[in-house]
């Protein structure tokens, strides 16, 4: 019995486009896992060409004579539970000369309240610039005892609107994001002004490295001894933490094409963030904005500059243990990205933005815009073309090499990095609870991610505003040493 | 079809060979966490030996043993106890190290190890100067770049030995990267003691700027008005980062002789420049400056302003007087400065 040669040409069409699909999933899968192998390959050169790293004391004695002063910028919004001890923290910093400015944007909550109240703050009146937009002040604050600490009530504005209230305030010539709920290590600044000291011409900004301190022990707002979490969620976290921090933005860093400086913990020169107009509002990723709109301007002005990273200084964040606050988590960081790429877009393969408009916008490109698209398309359509015959077993072979194999190649080499070069891990047990995380996390969790992804893309599409709501358990608890992770 | 096998073989092989990796690497720690045990105990033990030299009581054979095979925990804890420790019971730490001859086993740290532990080893020498140590010090300075280098420089000068500043500028200006903090520390320190050196560097037209900068600020902590002269120069003539360290600088000497370079700085097309000329005028208590301080609060750029209000605040009532008028009239950003300013300062 012989089929129609019509429908013989119309399937093997079809064949052809399956295969077609395929072979474009692949690529595009290939691509990506060559740019972290080429991420890896700069992150491990960067951290063996870096300055040996110093004990605190050694820090101090070389740093500390020519450290320029810092503002400490801490937005809070609703966070009366862990604000006082938060600040109790950032007052114990080893750093010779800096200010904390808290900006209350406008809680409902009774932040400003303990504030006042644990800190007995009194309103002041202080001379300060206007030259990034924010809302209304209501109020600026200091403390008699406490000749470090600013606080400013202000008109609720989102967090890029507080951050500008905070650079208006600041007076020193570096500025410090981070969030009022993040706790830094005691000589974090100290470790994270080495670039602006070392090359003080050209350093605009540098960003920090930002841990998971899930599972840690805290004690007043200090990390005292560095854990594993227990929490299964927190400690896939941790692993995707190390791969964004000390193996992409090392990598960008080191190729001069850092787009991105965590909210949580980055350096900025005051006057060069104002040349920029401040933080823009409208966007959930004021902090991946901001640091394209400095290499927008600098790139513009023909200037020589540097935005880099250092690995050392660590400021640690609480990681959600929920999967739908994680979720809300990523769709809105990717909601973030696509919001800066979409609204830069003129700088993608724009040879007047050199290797920012090339390789750092095509890397946008490729793992934001397109990646996560391709790779559900892959999920979606590969498995069904082999089912129906369309494909051979060896697609689906190769797309799981992609997407899983060199994804536990890649994640375990990131810990392995870690542990050659930082070892920041307490001992070998954790690095073993670690290095299962880091397989684990290809099978299940990396989907997940990239639904959650896909997530933010539709938001964007579809013009969602707004942050959602990130509940947090809080560092701030009754006992004075304890662990984070609550299993 | 081979292509796709080849990717799916090769990911595996990829995948082992990272998990094999990670698995040493764990097995490593083993090992080196049961190191490190040894390694407390031994920083206890020579931070015990310490506390008796400085106590001067005698030092068993096998003590002075430990100390001096394990040269890299000595100049770690030296260095702490250096911070913490002046004065008589320092001097008598030191020299009875040095009398143990330990200083030798410093010399020895400096050419191996690790950077950070050649480093503190460079930096612990300069507690104890002898011909050998100088030798040793400027043998590793010429030898090694970077921060051993400048460490090395700074050691010396310690140990109350001459640099080079010569060769310290031409290192600088051949090296871009090296134009950095350690390195304006080892500047300052030399100008304190070399400064009629820097002065003469400070005018070569063929340096670049960010380097004669550096020497301005450089100069600003000689305490020697014998620079008065050329960073007053620097402060009228010199390229705009050259005049504002230079004005910073003269801010800091605080000589009377200097308020009309002062004067001429606040009226700078520079801000930075404007900026440190009100400092320095208001730290200097130049009452003469008042009027032109008084214009600056209407500065187009918000640090000015600011500087100059709290110039004012300095000078006394008759500065006091003029930022009240200002503030009573309606004069916008001026006005502002001067009204906070004065809030702030509750005059």
């Amino acid at each position: 019995m012989s089929l129609d040669p019509q429908i013989l040409d119309a399937a093997r069409g079809v064949t052809r486009w399956a295969t077609l699909i395929a072979w474009f999933v692949i690529a595009v899968g290939l691509l990506q896992n060559a740019i972290y192998v080429w991420q890896l390959v700069l992150a491990e050169r960067a951290l063996r060409r870096r300055p040996p790293t110093l004990a605190s004391g050694e820090l101090w004695r070389r740093y500390a004579d020519s450290a320029p002063p810092i503002a400490l910028l801490a937005p809070a919004y609703n966070e009366e539970p862990t604000v006082v001890e938060s600040v109790r923290s950032l007052l114990a910093l080893r750093y010779p000369n800096f200010e904390i400015v808290v900006i209350n944007d406008g809680s409902r909550d009774g932040t400003l309240r303990v504030l006042i109240e644990a800190f007995e703050l009194k309103q002041v009146v202080r001379h300060y610039d206007l030259a990034a937009p924010c809302a209304t002040i209501r109020g600026v604050y200091a403390a008699a005892n406490q000749p470090r600490l600013i606080v400013v009530d202000k008109e609720n504005g989102g967090k890029a609107d507080a951050l500008n209230a905070g650079l208006n305030l600041a007076r020193a010539p570096i500025v410090c994001s981070m969030d009022a709920d993040s706790l830094l290590e005691p000589d974090a600044l100290l470790r994270a002004v080495r670039p602006f000291v070392e090359d003080p011409d050209r350093v605009i900004a540098v960003g920090g490295c930002v841990r998971v301190a899930n599972g840690c022990v805290i004690d007043r707002g200090q990390v005292v001894k560095v854990g594993v979490p227990k929490n299964f969620l927190a400690a896939l976290q941790t692993m995707e933490y190390l791969r964004a921090f000390l193996m992409a933005r090392l990598a960008w860093s080191e190729a001069r094409a850092l787009t991105i400086i965590s909210g949580a913990f980055g350096l900025f020169r005051r006057n060069a963030v104002l040349e920029v107009g401040g933080y823009s509002h409208k966007t959930v990723g004021e902090d991946m904005e901001l640091v394209i709109k400095l290499h927008r301007h600098f790139r513009e002005t023909r200037r020589d500059y540097r935005v880099v990273f250092a690995p050392e200084p660590v400021c640690w964040t609480e990681a959600p243990e929920d999967l739908k606050i994680l979720g809300r988590q990523r769709a809105r960081w990717h909601r973030g990205s696509l919001e800066t790429f979409f609204r830069h877009r003129a700088m993608l393969f724009n040879p007047r933005y050199g290797r920012i408009g090339y390789v750092a916008f095509g890397n946008v490109l490729l793992v934001d815009v397109v990646g996560p698209l391709v790779e559900a398309l892959g999920y979606l359509l590969l498995p069904a073309f082999w089912i129906t015959g369309m494909l051979s077993f060896a697609f689906l072979e190769a797309f799981a090499a992609v997407s899983f194999t060199f994804g536990v190649a890649l994640s375990v080499a990131a810990l392995a990095l870690e542990e050659s070069e930082l070892r920041r891990f307490p001992n070998a047990l954790s690095l073993a609870v670690l290095m299962g995380a880091a397989i684990i996390e290809n099978f299940g969790y990396r989907q997940l991610n990239n639904l959650w992804r896909l997530r933010g893309f539709w938001q964007y599409l579809t013009g969602a505003q707004g942050w959602g709501t990130m509940t947090r358990k809080g560092f701030a608890a009754s006992p004075p040493a304890r662990s984070v992770s609550k299993s | 079809m081979d292509l796709l096998r080849a990717l799916w073989t090769f990911s595996w092989l990829t995948a082992a060979f990272a998990v094999l990796w990670m698995a040493l690497l764990i097995v490593a720690r083993v090992v080196r966490d049961a190191g490190e045990t040894g390694v407390e105990r031994r920083r206890a033990q020579i931070t015990a030996t310490f506390l008796k030299l400085m106590q001067d009581a005698p030092l068993g054979e096998t003590e002075v043993l430990e100390i001096r095979r394990h040269p890299d925990v000595l100049a770690e804890i030296l260095l702490q106890a250096a911070d913490l420790v002046r004065g008589p019971a320092r001097d008598r730490l030191v020299a009875s190290l040095k009398a143990l001859g330990l200083d030798e086993a410093l010399r020895r740290q400096v050419g191996r190890g690790a950077e950070r532990k050649r480093l503190a080893a460079v930096e612990a020498l300069g507690l104890f100067p002898s011909p050998e140590n100088e030798a040793t010090l400027r043998a590793w300075g010429r030898r090694v770049g970077g921060l051993v280098r400048i460490t090395a420089g700074k050691a010396l000068l310690e140990m109350g030995a001459q640099v080079n500043l010569d060769r310290v500028i031409e290192d600088m200006r051949q090296r871009r990267e090296a134009w950095s903090g350690p390195l304006s520390d080892l500047l300052r320190l030399l100008a304190e003691r070399q400064p009629a050196d820097c002065l003469r560097h400070l005018g070569r037209p063929d340096l670049p700027v960010a380097l004669k900068a550096l020497l301005a600020e450089a100069l600003g902590h000689a305490k020697d008005y014998r620079v008065l002269p050329a960073l007053a120069e620097a402060a009228l003539r010199g390229e705009a980062p050259v005049r504002a360290a230079s004005v910073n600088s003269l801010g800091l000497l605080m000589h009377p002789a200097l308020e009309p370079v002062i004067a001429r700085a606040v009226d700078d097309e520079d801000w930075q420049v404007r900026g440190a000329a009100a400092l320095a005028a208001g730290r200097a208590g130049f009452v003469a400056l008042i009027p032109r301080l008084a214009e600056r609060l209407a500065d187009p750029v918000w640090w000015v302003r600011f500087q100059a209000a709290e110039a004012l605040t300095r000078l006394g009532p008759a500065a006091w007087r003029v930022l009240h008028a200002v503030a009573d009239a309606d004069l916008g950003a001026a006005s502002r400065a001067a009204s906070l300013t004065l809030a702030e300062r509750g005059l």
